[in-house]
């Protein structure tokens, strides 16, 4: 009883999915059918004890298999694209190569982010998950299970669209009380993307 | 190789000569220049776009100084909102580490942060034993803080500042130039270490609704 009120408490509007191997099963089926995806994203970052907040927004690309491009405009620019275990960033001032295979933590959170837009993140051996559900969207909450993980993160959680389950919010809540979150809008499923927006060479 | 490089810096800084960059300097009275200090602190909470090149690496992110009843945090993410470290500065030499990535947690490291960061805050510079000189060129006023000098730089025909300095007794470690009237409020910042190759960049970035 008091741990039912607990979890509505916490997620307000969700209550737990009943059969949560169904879900996933049907989650990984239909995420399976996004072979692209373009959007928009607006991102913002909270720091809890200092009360301050910055928000970002920007272009969002996601292809099969491990491909995704996130483009910072507003109120910098900022290009990531990710592509295999290949990453590239690219400032103002630089552009640099990561092999993300040589770094650990990269490729988690690399990793976390495509399996979240893959229907994946259920099956993950690094996270213990719960789903819940309310008129609309599924929220899947993840919790790391690795101590590297855990050492900056103590949930992850995701909302997804219940008509095309793609996912609107993921929301990457701190050890110490901070979060990012990263929402997506005006979102096309199924776009034509050609390969050259995520090329990770120092020309893009 | 970052942290080998600061532990070091001191000892290439000793060997790299013993002739004086500051041999010319000669006491003076205090100059009649503009403040780029409020003191206290002003309430303020600025972002900047930054970036940090060190011995290699490149580092670019965002950088929050947020100053309240006369202390200042700084902290530094990358764009993706991951925490690279969150200091916590106040008068009479308090620094508090809250957080700092384990890869950066070494005490070269944090000191050169520490130290520079104090520039821009400005501390060093409310010692009631400043001292003051001049050169051909430039006059100074000078805080010593951390077994160094921290000089605030203005040209001899103008109240306007030219620059910062932090220097050893004999050499210049650190160049600071700013845009803007107080460098707690700046438009932009470049700090620029001479013993080994490190640089940091700040611009103001205009916060606030992204969506128009």
């Amino acid at each position: 009883m008091f741990a039912t009120q607990n979890i509505f408490a916490q997620y307000a509007g969700f209550k737990p999915i009943a059969d949560v191997l169904a879900f996933k099963a049907k989650f990984t089926q239909e995420s399976s059918k996004i072979r692209s995806l373009s959007c928009q994203f607006v991102q913002e970052k909270s720091l809890e004890a200092l009360s301050e907040k910055i928000q970002s927004k920007g272009k969002f690309y996601f292809k099969k298999d491990n491909k995704v491009r996130i483009e910072y405009l507003k109120p910098f620019s900022y290009l990531l694209v990710m592509n295999g275990d290949k990453m590239l960033v690219k400032d103002e001032n630089k552009t640099n190569q990561v092999n993300t295979s040589s770094n650990k933590l990269f490729k988690q959170i690399n990793r976390i982010l495509l399996d979240c837009l893959q229907g994946n993140v259920m099956n993950s051996v690094d996270f213990s998950s719960k789903a819940f559900e309310s008129n609309s969207q599924y929220l899947i909450e993840l919790k790391p299970k690795t101590k590297t993980l855990s050492g900056y993160f103590k949930s992850i959680l995701l909302w997804v669209d219940k008509k095309d389950y793609t996912a609107t919010l993921i929301q990457f809540d701190e050890s110490g009380g901070d979060k990012t979150s990263l929402q997506f809008v005006e979102k096309k499923i199924n776009p034509t993307l050609a390969d050259t927006l995520f090329a990770v060479g120092t020309s893009n | 190789m970052l942290t080998r490089f600061l532990l070091w810096a001191p000892a290439i800084s000793f060997l790299a000569g013993c002739s004086s960059a500051y041999k010319d300097l000669a006491a003076s009275a205090k100059p009649a220049v503009a403040s780029i200090y409020s003191n206290p602190l002003p309430d303020t909470s600025i972002w900047y776009r930054a970036s940090v090149d060190i011995v290699g690496n490149h580092l670019s992110g965002l950088l929050l100084i947020k100053s309240r009843n006369d202390s200042a945090r700084i902290v530094f993410t990358n764009e993706s909102g991951f925490k690279f470290f969150d200091f916590e500065f106040g008068p009479t030499n308090y620094f508090k580490k809250h957080s700092v990535l384990p890869q950066m947690d070494k005490k070269a490291v944090i000191r050169t942060l520490q130290n520079d960061f104090l520039l821009v805050i400005g501390y060093p510079f409310r010692s009631p034993n400043l001292q003051y000189f001049q050169d051909g060129r430039f006059q100074y006023i000078a805080s010593q803080y951390d077994n160094k000098l921290a000089y605030l730089v203005y040209p001899l025909d103008s109240k306007t500042i030219d620059h910062l300095e932090l220097a050893s007794k004999r050499k210049k470690l650190v160049t600071l130039t700013f845009e803007g009237k107080s460098l707690q409020a700046a438009e932009s910042i470049k700090i620029e270490h001479h013993t080994f190759n490190m640089q940091i960049q700040l611009s103001k970035l205009k916060t606030g609704n992204v969506s128009q």
